[in-house]
This record gives structure tokens, sequence and C-alpha cells, in this order.
């Protein structure tokens, strides 16, 4: 028995689909900011004078880009109430994506400082900087610009991953699409729109982080 | 009783010429030598695993039955676990023949698979810890409660109380543990689940009495498949007559038999939002 | 804290684990096959097959793994196409490690300076010369390092099959947490499993690329 194509099912889930899709982009975006605070921590550690600080950077780093995402997200959501700590599925989903992402960030930021030209450090060396001050005001900024490219991968990568907050119940576009597949078995018609949905935020992320790319290495020239 | 067992043969007698011309779905199940069945593995007393590990539950016994009325043998039958969500997806890819795994009938779902005559009627209700203060289902409003996704239960909380705060899981148990840990403040399922678990465990009391929205519980096959369903309803006469599902109902629910409904009371009828 | 349940249920984990490495291996197989004719596809000189491989690659790169998943699970049955849950992790894999592969081929090939490109032209070596004697020797070496980060991101992405039923390892330590609730003990050690294979991967992924850059002069 053929099966019969009903797009319109499309149309009456697309307000639905929308609602998750405007959960995705919140928990991205304040995930995206997150990581990269902790990216640049993360990078700070691994570059630090201490041991200590650099062998616990490089833990991090190596612990949360070795195991899969979901394993993370099932540990914070499952795994720590046996313990006593009970995180919300939001909560869970969000500190995974954070730290996931996190790790990667660190290796990309710390790829970005060292490859911040010599002469710039010595400068800010000459002029009597410490190496705090010459780090904030100095290299990071740069850093930063030089890193962006790759840093842009992670960001949608992020989005990408935030699919799987979904298994937790966090009622994300992913989330929903699995309900109204529940009920409506139209699933060719409700994943193909879910996957445009996807396709279109990635594209409109892409687009900003390349704006943003395009304003902020002008000063790359300017300084390099 | 001369007259039932002349309107059987004749069905019977029908079926078989109408399975002659074609090597059917029912065909290819003999030939293969036994059943291949999709069962619930967290959904007592229906299907799940007991203390020694081992498959248990009355949507088994029930295909069980049907395996001894198609080879002599109830133990022809291989069982496969599945969830409210990959059932149908599993029937309809071939992982398994048919579905006796607590399918509530609705109308949606009647679109996508052929359902058997209904073998069990089933409302809803709530599960709670002992001190709770709900009652009802109106009572759940504003409060966080647990539901599967995919399974009856949830719709109807989204009918009932529709300001309820839904965490939804994809499995029984992760929502008894949401309840028990106290990340739900109530569960809402099938009757007969929530009272089974609130027999395992004290602690847990069911409220919202009387079983919401009920609805029947029925075999799930094929689109299409007329063989086969006719077979299963022809089976599932027989297994009635022969008393083998009285003694099945009062193995698995004789406890509970008096808190729950009767397949009168069953219509299949579900809203959905 | 009930670690005796993690001794006792090892070898059910381990069985899972048997079913994770042989997904992440099959699909690795075939999606580096399939991403080799992809990526020269992307640098054909053909209009066509030039924009057919963008529209793929893109696809599958921008779009969730899990989606590309449950697309094909239960998507696909609408065409007609009805596969059982491993098939279509498989495939899904399969075309999402290709999309990959293919970027990688192309970063790769257009990573070796066009000075080479014209002087092979020059001495009058066909397309098909210039590319095993000359490219591909070159390319070939600068792929390693970012297929095995494929390969170690594809055993990791194997834990997406758990969530439409397939058995490998984060199902078996699914079931087992169901079991036992013993849910932070297993998922720590299912945790460890998957590090303990992908660390020395990626370890191994860091030395090559440091070569490589030595190599290279950089």
């Amino acid at each position: 028995m053929a099966y019969q194509f009903d797009f319109s099912v499309i149309v009456r889930s697309l307000p639905i689909l929308l609602r998750g899709a405007a959960l995705t982009m919140g928990l991205s975006l304040l995930a995206i900011v997150l990581a990269t605070v902790l990216g640049v921590i993360g990078a700070a550690g691994r570059l630090s004078r201490w041991r200590l600080a650099r062998f616990l950077a490089a833990a991090y780093v190596e612990a949360f880009r070795n195991t899969p995402l979901l394993i993370q997200i099932f540990f914070l959501f499952f795994g720590l109430p046996g313990i006593g700590i009970r995180l919300s599925a939001f909560s869970s989903g969000l500190l995974a994506l954070c730290l996931y992402t996190g790790a990667y960030n660190v290796e990309v930021f710390r790829a970005g400082i060292e490859a911040v030209p010599r002469g710039l450090r010595e400068a800010a060396a000459s002029l009597g900087m410490t190496s705090f001050q010459s780090f904030r005001h100095i290299i990071l900024p740069v850093a930063i610009r030089i890193s962006l490219p790759a840093l842009g991968n992670n960001f949608v990568a992020l989005l990408k991953n935030s699919s799987l907050v979904s298994t937790i119940g966090v009622v994300e576009l992913t989330f929903l699409a699995n309900d109204l597949n529940a009920w409506t078995f139209r699933s060719f018609e409700i994943y193909g729109a879910t996957a445009l949905i996807y396709l279109l935020m990635v594209l409109l992320l892409v687009f900003v982080l390349r704006r943003v790319e395009g304003r902020l290495l002008v000063y790359i020239r300017r300084v390099a | 009783m001369r007259r039932v067992w002349l309107v059987l043969a004749i069905l019977a007698a029908v079926a078989l010429v109408a399975s002659a011309g074609f090597a059917g779905p029912l065909d290819e199940i003999k030939q293969r030598g036994y059943l291949i069945v999709g069962v619930k593995a967290d959904f007592p007393p229906f299907g799940y695993i007991d203390e020694r590990g081992e498959r248990a539950g009355f949507d088994l016994d029930l295909a069980k039955e049907l395996a001894r009325l198609l080879f002599g043998d109830p133990s022809k039958v291989r069982f496969v676990t599945v969830t409210s969500a990959n059932r149908i997806p599993f029937l309809q890819t071939k992982q398994i023949d048919i579905i006796v795994a607590t399918m509530t009938v609705t109308f949606d779902r009647a679109k996508v698979v052929d359902f058997s005559q209904p073998y069990f009627c089933s409302g809803h209700l709530i599960l709670v810890p002992q001190n709770s203060t709900i009652r009802t289902f109106q009572d759940l409003n504003g409060r966080r409660v647990a539901t599967v996704q995919g399974s009856t239960g949830d719709r109807v909380t989204s009918v009932l109380a529709p300001q309820a705060q839904k965490i939804t899981f994809t499995q029984n148990s992760e929502a008894l543990l949401a309840l028990k840990g106290g990340r739900a403040e109530a569960f809402v399922q099938d009757d007969v689940l929530l009272l089974s678990f609130a027999k395992q465990d004290p602690s847990l009391k069911v409220v919202g009495w009387p079983p919401q929205m009920p609805a029947p519980y029925a075999i799930g096959v094929r689109k299409g498949e007329k063989d086969l369903l006719a077979w299963i309803n022809l089976a599932l006469v027989r297994i009635r007559q022969e008393g083998v599902y009285d003694r099945l109902y009062k193995k698995w629910f004789g406890e509970l038999a008096g808190q729950l409904l009767k397949p009168k009371d069953c219509k299949p009828v579900l809203v959905l939002p | 804290m009930k670690w005796d349940v993690v001794a006792h249920n090892f070898f059910y984990l381990a069985r899972g684990l048997e079913v994770t490495a042989g997904i992440g291996l099959t699909v690795m197989l075939t999606g580096t096959v399939l991403g080799f004719v992809i990526g020269f596809m992307r640098i054909s000189g053909w209009w066509i097959l030039r924009t057919i491989s963008l529209l793929f690659v893109e696809l599958f790169r921008d779009t969730p793994l899990i989606l590309q998943i449950f697309f094909v699970f239960f998507g696909l049955p609408a065409l007609g196409i009805r596969l059982n849950p491993l098939l279509a992790v498989s495939l899904a894999m399969t075309f999402f490690a290709a999309a990959n592969a293919a970027e990688i081929v192309r970063g790769a090939i257009q990573s070796i300076p066009h000075g080479q490109v014209e002087a092979a032209r020059s001495l009058a070596f066909t397309w098909w010369q210039t590319m095993s004697l000359v490219i591909l020797p070159q390319a070939l070496r600068r792929m390693v390092p970012p297929f095995m980060g494929l390969f170690t991101t594809l055993i990791k992405d194997t834990s997406l099959a758990a969530i439409i039923g397939v058995f490998e390892l984060t199902r078996a330590g699914r079931e087992v947490v169901e079991r036992t609730l013993a849910s932070f003990e297993i998922w720590i050690t299912v945790a460890a499993i998957y590090f303990l294979i992908c660390y020395p991967l990626s370890m191994l992924t860091q030395r090559l690329e440091q070569r490589l850059t030595a190599e290279a002069g950089h």
C-alpha cells in the first residue's frame, strides 16, 4: 500500500516547530557565550606557568573531547542524581553543551594565542606591561580574531548538537518533531521540514559569523 | 454451541481460501516456524522483566497462546522489546510481525496500522507520593507531571490539565525514577501500570479516580495484511471461548480486578489536541 | 557506591562495545569511499557535478546527525525504503561521514600549491597522471590526521544509534541502569570506555599532525 504524502501537515505543524526552533536558538546562543568564556579560561590554563593548571586544563579538554556528548548529557541528567545533584533537563543540556564545546574552544584559542606574532608580545613587554595586562589587552583580542573561523565551526557544531538535548525532554525543535511524528506518523514530511529548519538556522548563523569576521578581521590587518 | 463451531468453520474456510492464492504474511510466518512479537519491557504487568531477569507479562502470555494456536507450541515465539515510540516503525520495517505492547486504539494510529479486536480496556490515572495533595486531574495544573513521549497518558494530561508542567521521558522507568526522586510531582499513565507500580512500592499511591478517557488495547498488524488480521481475530475468539483469556486475566490482574474497567467501558475514541 | 554492579555487568557492556566498534569501522569504510567520490565531484570541471556534490555536502553537514538518522529510519519508508534500525543508522552515518570526508579530500587536494599542477601541465601530463603522480601522494598524507579525527568522531556518534533502539554501548548502559538503578556508576563507566578508545586515537592524530607540519617545514 503506497504512502500518501500529506504536505499540509507541515503547514499545520509549523507554529509548533518554529517555537521549538526559537528554544533551540536561545539555548544555543546561551551555550555559545558560556562555552566561549570557558574556552578562554581553559586556554589560559593550558598555557599557564603552573603545572597544576596545565594538567587540569588538559584533563578537562581530553575528557570532554573523547567522550560522546550524548553520554555527557545522560551523565549530568541521569547520573548525578545518584550522588545527590539534581539538575533540570534544561540545565543539564546547557551544561553538557557548554562543557563539550568549551573543550573544543580551548584548543582553538590555544592555537590562536600561539599564532599571535612574536613581535606583538615583545612590543607589549617593551612597553612595560605585566604579562596579565599584555594578555588581556594585546594578545587576547588578536588571538580571538585569528581564532574566529575555527570558533565559528564550533558554534555551528553546537547548534547541531543541541538536538541531542531532546533525549532528556527539553522541548526544543527535535523533541517537538519527534512528538509530532509520534502522533501524526507523517515522518517524511515532518523530519524533512525539521531538517530544512535546521539548515536555515545554520546558514543564518554562518552568515552572521562571516559578517562578524569581516568586521573584526580589519583590525588584524592593521595590527599584524 | 454447534452453531458457533459452524460459523467458525466457515470463517476458517474463507480464510483458507483467501490466503490460498498468494503467500501472505501468515504463510511467511508459518514457513518461518515462529512468530515475532513486539512487546514492552517496562510496563508491568503486560510486558516487563522479572526479578530473575526474564521476560514476563500478560501480553507475552497472550502472544504465546497465539503461537500455540498457530504452531501447536506456545514456545514458537520470539519477543522483541519495543517502546511506545518505535513499536509502529518496527512493525512497518518488518522487525516484528505483530505488536502486542499495550497499544491503545486511536484514530490516528488506525490510519497506519490495522488493529485486532480489543483485548483489554484501560483508563488513565495519576501516580503520586503518599503525602501528595493531588486528588484529581484538575489538581495537576501548575504542577510538574511526568509523562512518556508518545503515550496516551501524555495526551490525556495535555487535554485534562493544560496548565500542567509536563516533563516528558522516553521510558516508563525514567518517569517513575523522576517521580520517586522528586523531579516530578505526579506521573500520568495507564491505570493498570500505575496500580502495579503502587503495589510494588508502598511510598506511592494512585489517585485521579475514576480512570479517565478509557480506551482499548488491541494487537497491531501491518496495514493491508488481511489474512493475518483475520487469523488473529479468530484466535482471540478461540482464546476467550476456551477460557484461556479468563485464566490469564485472573493470573495477571486478579488482585486489581475490582479496580479495573470492564471491556464495555471502552470505545475506540481518544481526543487529540 | 554500587561498583560491584559495574563488575557484574561488564560483559553486557562489552557486547554493546562490539556493536559500537562494528558500526564505526563499517561506516568509516563506506563513508570514506563515498567521500572520495563526492570530493572529486566537488573539484570537477563539470558544473553539474560540482553543484550536486555541494548540495550533498551542505545537506549532511548543516543538519544534525540525529535528525538524519530519524529521517532515514522513520521517513524513508514513505518512499518504500524500509531499513532495520542498524541499517538505517549505518546508512545515515555513511552519508554524514561521506560529506565530511569529501571536505577533507577537497581541502587536502586544494592545499597542494597550484604551481605544481602548472608545472605538470607544462610537461604534458594528463589529468590522471597529474593526480596520481603529483597531487595525490602529497594530498593523501595530509588527509590522514583529519580522517583519523573523523573516525574518532564517528565512534562517538555511534552512541546516537541507541536513540532508535540499536543495541550498542550506550543502549547497553541504559538497560543496565534501568535494571540496577546504579546510574552514576554505570554512566561513568560507559564514558570511561569511550574515552579509552578515543583518547589513544586522538593522541595518535595529534602526533601525526605534528609530524606532518614538521615535514612540510612550515
